[in-house]
């Protein structure tokens, strides 16, 4: 078990902290999305990867967590805080500025295909769309990043 | 085309180099949790048949009241977890608690203490308990006793009083007991040297010592005659009073002692340290708080509220530092009962008893960490045991530190929902 945890807690939780932004949901998301595939275990097959299935949950509870926080925005409900990026992230400030304009849908997509190395058929399985929806997000969000990281690039 | 390759490049190499803030301290915490919820895991087991219709009508019931709100979208997926909730009729262990510390609980059977590794044990036949601020000592009622214990169910000593006590409350500096036995409210040194009628006429609402403010421990909030009483104990100087209101169930200092919170059936009003409104908040139409705790820095509240009829409940979190409406964090079908904040603020707890559930969730991050489920048998303990099918539901009482603390100052052991 402990194997497994040290494996696949780093990029569990770089992934939910670079699709929520936010150090403690990050943490929540991935801790929740661990004992979520621990109570599963069961019913598992141990035959498949548990890489795919652990970040089917961590991708998917980021997205709900980040829709549901915009939501709240919405209707006018108190948001908290978004925690701005901390002294010790160990990232550009550029690649920072430039995720925050992703939606969503987009950073999950980015952060699946260029952290988590899936193919966009991987990805399109993982989040249960379309193939072309999966390449359409990416084509978008790269194009939103290269326009952003020139603006600041330009401005600097 | 090349301009987006040199993106893709960068993206790589620099989401890779990425590491959340204090990354390794969020690792040995998700495994110390892990580990415990893997050596606790028990194996699958399918519901029976009777009880698979009964959970498939809780399910219809749940996605009902879930599809009405907004919040039922951030919900839904905990939905799943509730409507599976398996009856468990075992006695076996609580599992592991997601946050550190220890539990207090008052159920039929007396009050118990429960490990942070889901250990318990019974202090014995009392009806209503109260952390001391470090966790040195429970303080709890037994008919005209209040009775001081050691965790390990020793009595410390055993204060007589004129009639039943209920709803004792620790100084946050240790050094007195609030308690309310009958109409009237007294107050008794923590070693047990002086006691003394504080007030005639007192509310049941438990009352609520000032944290913060110097003379510290020496002032106490407490419900008289439809308003807010608050009194230098020692003195009995009556520092302020509260114009009428409605009458409050439960009563909150922030931490800094400065404000004080007031929360009745309708509304959450909040006064200065002496007495003057100086805010309220109504709660959403039709709702009804039937319980409150505030966290350890005394800016979020949150309250259990039920709609008419009793047939759904929410748990709503309020912002005291800042004007504006309260965010929903859970609607249930059935009640919610004893309300209570983990000691580092990062948990609520409470009860769900039409589930015989408690439930602990994050609600900075809308996260549901862990249902314990069987309450009812795994607090069944004591000579009464064969008698407590129509006991109480346990309550969560109170969440302290894991080892007692005595070296000051430190916050107090947080205390749950009014009974």
């Amino acid at each position: 078990m402990e194997a497994l945890f040290r494996v696949h807690w780093p990029p569990a939780h770089r992934a939910a902290f670079l699709i929520v932004r936010d150090a403690a949901a990050a943490e929540d998301i991935a801790q929740e999305a661990f004992l979520a595939a621990i109570r599963a275990l069961d019913r598992f097959d141990r035959r498949r990867p548990f890489g795919p299935w652990l970040h089917r949950i961590v991708v998917n509870r980021a997205i709900d967590w980040t829709r549901a926080r915009a939501l709240r925005r919405e209707v006018g409900e108190p948001v908290e805080s978004e925690a701005p990026p901390q002294r010790d992230v160990a990232w550009s400030d550029t690649i920072v500025a430039a995720l925050a304009v992703l939606d969503a849908d987009q950073r999950a997509a980015v952060v699946l295909r260029h952290l988590l190395e899936y193919t966009p058929g991987e990805i399109a399985e993982l989040l249960e769309v379309p193939r072309g929806t999966v390449n359409s997000r990416l084509r978008r969000a790269l194009d939103r990043l290269a326009t952003e990281l020139a603006d600041e690039e330009g401005g600097s | 085309m090349r301009r987006r390759g040199g993106i893709e490049r960068r993206l790589r190499d620099e989401l890779h180099a990425t590491r959340p803030p204090r990354a390794d301290e969020a690792e040995r915490r998700a495994w110390h949790v892990v580990r415990a919820a893997h050596a606790t895991r028990s194996p699958v087991r399918r519901p029976q048949a009777a009880r698979r219709a009964a959970l498939a009508a809780l399910g219809a019931a749940l996605i009902a009241v879930l599809a009405l709100s907004p919040a039922g979208a951030k919900v839904g997926d905990w939905i799943g977890d509730v409507v599976d909730s398996k009856p468990d009729r075992s006695s076996g262990t609580l599992g592991p608690l997601p946050a550190k510390g220890r539990l207090l609980v008052v159920a039929g059977s007396g009050p118990w203490i429960v490990q942070d590794d889901g250990s318990r044990r019974r202090l014995g036949a009392f009806r209503d308990a109260t952390w001391s601020p470090g966790g040195l000592f429970v303080a709890a009622a037994r008919g005209r006793q209040l009775v001081a214990l050691e965790p390990d169910g020793d009595e410390r000593w055993i204060r007589p009083a004129p009639a039943p006590v209920t709803v004792p409350r620790w100084s946050p500096d240790g050094f007195r007991i609030a308690y309310r036995s009958g109409g009237d409210l007294w107050v008794v040194y923590g070693n047990n040297e002086r006691h003394w009628l504080l007030a005639g006429g007192a509310g049941a609402t438990p009352a609520a010592w000032q944290p913060g403010r110097p003379p510290f421990g020496q002032v106490l909030a407490f419900s008289w005659r439809k308003r807010v009483r608050i009194v230098e104990v020692d003195s009995r100087r009556v520092l302020g009073t509260s114009r009428r209101g409605p009458v409050p169930r439960e009563l909150w200092w922030t931490a800094n002692g400065r404000r004080l919170v007031a929360v009745s059936k309708g509304e959450i009003r909040i006064h200065d340290a002496r007495g003057r409104l100086v805010d309220r908040r109504a709660l959403p139409s039709r709702l009804r708080a039937v319980g409150s705790a505030i966290d350890r820095h005394g800016r979020r509240l949150a309250v259990a509220a039920r709609r008419p009829g009793g047939r759904s409940s929410e748990v709503l979190l309020y912002r005291l530092d800042r004007d504006s409406a309260p965010r929903r964090l859970l609607a249930v079908t059935g009640g919610i009962s004893g309300l209570t904040w983990s000691i580092d603020g990062r948990v609520l707890a409470f009860g769900l008893p039409d589930a015989n559930q408690w439930y602990m969730l994050r609600p900075r991050a809308g996260v549901r960490l862990q249902t314990v489920q069987g309450i009812r048998a795994k607090f069944a303990g004591g000579p009464r045991a064969g008698r407590s099918i129509a006991a109480p539901f346990p309550r969560l009482a109170g969440w302290c530190y894991a080892e007692p603390r005595d070296e000051r100052p430190f916050p107090p052991c947080s205390n749950g929902a009014a009974p």
